[in-house]
């Protein structure tokens, strides 16, 4: 036993293991990068970097079989072979602890690349001057939600996302005497007034999704667009079923009343609330002067946290984001229409492991200059000597 | 100093300990979404999302159609209550738009010529439009229509441009259907375009009694003005909300006009070249806008300056100096033409004159 595991350790923590991590790492960056022009940026960063295996369907096979490591496997693996090489043959003396601090910082990298990717969201916030809003909207991630709205006050909220809904199995809806019953889904479309080739009567029983047809879409990779999905449920109370509702963000809001209570339904962008407020009080976009080429986007906004009763405006500006709440908000489009009230989009990034790269490169610096100073210093050291 | 020792890194415990780390952190990894229930509080802003809509903006006007074959009915957006694109025989799919516009005080001509500039096709007079009317029917009533063609390849570089707009004035509401696209694919869905427009209805009934018609369609109401002491107000003409003079000893030498239009009022570009043809200059692309533009502060709303010189139909030295003002369903158009050196003493007061400005609501 002991024999294996000192075998499975040696392999592990074998230098050629690291060679051979980082010339797939090379080939998989390359691939990477090339597939983005078809595939766009999303769905290549998931299917080559952010998965364990790249998979393959041959022809029109209906499997898939894995064709090539894929990035958390290739980081996964060069993470452990680094830390195993760094255990197996660490010997803490002075001479090696500039090598330390540098095995250390990148380990430090790796991990905070790791979590970047596992805890990280990335968002938008849309608003026109004047508004006001409190949460972002995801870029890829949809939701179904049912509200009740009864409150005067405040909305109490059930998300269900869309993994469930695609899934097309009965959702039971936690807190809540309902159930939902997904009838039909789709992961894009188009909804349209009247019959046209390909769209299907959306077999709603409620609201404005009765006389909605639905057409089926190919998923888009696009950067510029986003799927549009739309589902057919239906509502249970108990056994009783309250109807069917057809759903998706290119509708208008939808209500039901059940027991003296009122509900909203519907298909929404995700949502990211934040525990305070952003309103758009100026948007600016200058431009170079005889052109349409953008100079800077500049959005002045007033944060309001309830909680801890701040009230101060702030102006975010290209490359210049705020800061707050564990969040950053990025300037990110600006509508350029040169009249009318202007509307400014901000990327929201939660990102509780930012600060791990700038302190790996400090780490990795520090380990550098210790190392070479040490090598310097004895150097220096054995000169005079001869001399 | 010598700080090496033996490692507790080598023992097998370690490792077992570090299989447990890695089998965490990939717990961590596999971590789905799952339904999440919360409270917030209500929102009171207006929210876009519900602009998203099937098209059926609850109590805007809207229109009731049969679509033709081969139509694809799209989202509308903006001041568009009806959208729909053709596939094209060659370029780009035609695009068919459905527009209302309350409050329109400016002439036939003015419009028609902002979709000729569309096209780069040169204006044309109020007198001149009798020779291009075709007589169609919209629903059960009697519209307009204009067929223009470019002279030039604009699609692609390869294809002329066709725009078929169809017009009719219903109450203080102008509805405007354009069909845009390649010349030859538009020429052949003309007839469809034609059989559409007698299928519309037009509904102003809401459809959601809790809101509000989002375009209105009452007159626009004059703003309270402070209007300078040497400005004379003269009875405007059909298309002007109001008009002043600014004389000297003999006869007015600059004049004030303020006009308004529906939604952005064809847009800044057109609107500008509009001006640019009364002083014999040649149109300016969008990216000569900045040069030409400045903005301007006026309270509460976003506004820009133009200034420009040429010459009027006389061959005189004139120099337009205007201001846009946009709104949410409007925009203003503040200008004052006339002589150089009059416009230039007078440029402080109609910059005070446009600020000063107050408007209903």
């Amino acid at each position: 036993m002991d024999k294996l595991l000192k075998r499975i350790i040696a392999v592990i923590s074998s230098l050629r293991l690291t060679v051979v991590c980082l010339a797939i790492a090379m080939v998989l960056v390359f691939v990477g990068t090339l597939a983005q022009v078809d595939e766009g940026l999303y769905q290549a960063q998931n299917r080559y970097f952010k998965s364990l295996w790249i998979w393959w369907s041959p022809g029109n096979a209906t499997f898939k079989i894995p064709v090539f490591p894929g990035g958390y496997l290739v980081g996964g693996v060069l993470l452990v072979n680094l830390i195993a090489a760094h255990i197996k043959r660490f010997e803490l003396s002075r001479k090696k602890i500039g090598i330390f601090i540098i095995h250390s910082g990148l380990i430090l990298l790796l991990l905070g690349q790791l979590f970047t990717d596992l805890l990280s969201t990335e968002s938008a916030l849309q608003f026109t001057e004047g508004n006001s809003k409190a949460y972002s909207e995801d870029f890829h991630a949809n939701e179904v939600v049912l509200i009740d709205q009864t409150d005067a006050q405040q909305d109490r909220v059930i998300a269900v996302p869309e993994r469930l809904i695609a899934s097309q199995k009965d959702v039971t809806l936690p807190s809540s005497s309902f159930n939902l019953r997904v009838k039909n889904y789709w992961p894009n479309t188009d909804l349209l007034k009247e019959a046209a080739e390909g769209a299907v009567a959306s077999g709603a029983t409620e609201d404005v999704g009765k006389a909605v047809f639905v057409r089926s879409k190919p998923l888009t990779a696009k950067m510029d667009e986003r799927n549009l999905p739309a589902a057919v449920v239906e509502v249970q109370a108990g056994q009783k079923s309250l109807g069917s509702w057809l759903i998706s963000p290119l509708l208008r809001k939808q209500t039901f009343r059940h027991e003296n209570k009122e509900y909203e339904i519907g298909f929404r962008f995700a949502r990211h609330y934040m525990p305070f407020s952003l309103s758009l009080i100026d948007a600016q976009f200058d431009e170079y002067q005889g052109t349409a080429i953008p100079k800077n986007y500049s959005s002045r906004v007033r944060v309001e946290n309830p909680r801890t009763g701040e009230d101060r405006q702030v102006l975010i500006k290209m490359n210049e984001p705020l800061r707050y709440g564990g969040l950053t908000f990025f300037q990110f489009q600006m509508s350029t229409n040169r009249v009318g009230p202007l509307s400014s989009t901000l990327q929201v990034v939660r990102n509780p492991s930012w600060l791990t790269p700038y302190i790996s490169c400090v780490m990795v610096g520090l380990g550098l200059m210790v190392q070479f100073l040490s090598h310097l210093v004895g150097f220096i050291k054995r000169r005079s000597t001869t001399a | 100093m010598d700080l090496s020792t033996q490692s507790p890194c080598r023992t097998p415990v370690f490792w077992r300990w570090g299989a447990a780390l890695a089998f965490g952190a990939l717990l961590i990894g596999c971590k789905r979404e799952d339904i999440r229930v919360y409270t917030v509080p209500k929102e009171r802003e207006v929210e876009m999302a519900s602009a998203r809509d099937d098209g059926e903006e609850p109590g805007a006007p809207h229109i009731h159609y049969k679509m033709p074959a081969g139509w694809v009915e799209g989202r509308p957006g903006g001041i568009r209550v009806a959208r729909f694109s053709v596939p094209a025989k060659q370029g780009p799919e035609i695009d068919v738009s459905v527009i209302p516009l309350p409050g329109i005080t400016a002439s036939k001509a003015d419009v028609v010529n902002l979709w000729r500039d569309q096209i780069k096709l040169g204006p044309i007079k109020e007198d001149e439009l009798g020779g291009i009317i075709e007589r169609v029917k919209i629903g059960s009533e009697d519209g307009e229509m204009f067929d223009m063609v470019s002279a030039n390849a604009m699609i692609e570089d390869r294809f002329k441009a066709r725009i078929l707009v169809a017009m009719l004035g219903q109450g203080q509401t102008t509805w405007f259907f354009k069909m845009t696209g390649e010349d030859a694919s538009v020429r052949e869905q003309r007839p469809a375009f034609i059989e559409f427009l007698k299928t519309v209805t037009i509904d102003y009934s809401s459809h959601a009694a809790e809101s509000g018609p989002r375009v209105t369609s009452a007159p626009p109401s004059r703003p309270a003005w402070q209007v300078p002491t040497n400005w004379k107000e003269v009875p405007p003409s059909q298309m002007l909300l109001a008009k002043f003079v600014v004389p000297d000893a003999s006869q007015p030498k600059a004049e004030v006009t303020v006009s308004v239009l529906g939604g952005d009022g064809g847009g800044l570009l057109a609107n500008i070249n509009r001006w640019r043809r009364q002083l014999k200059l040649e149109p300016v692309e969008t990216e000569s806008l900045g040069k030409l533009t400045t903005p301007l502060d006026v309270p509460g709303r976003k506004a820009i300056l133009v200034d420009m010189s040429g010459q009027n139909t006389n061959g005189q030295p004139t120099r337009i100096y205007g201001a846009i003002l946009p709104e949410q369903e409007q925009t203003w158009f503040y200008k004052m033409t006339g002589d150089p050196q009059i416009v230039q003493q007078q440029t402080n007061a109609f910059v005070q004159f446009v600020q000063t400005a107050k408007y209903g609501n």
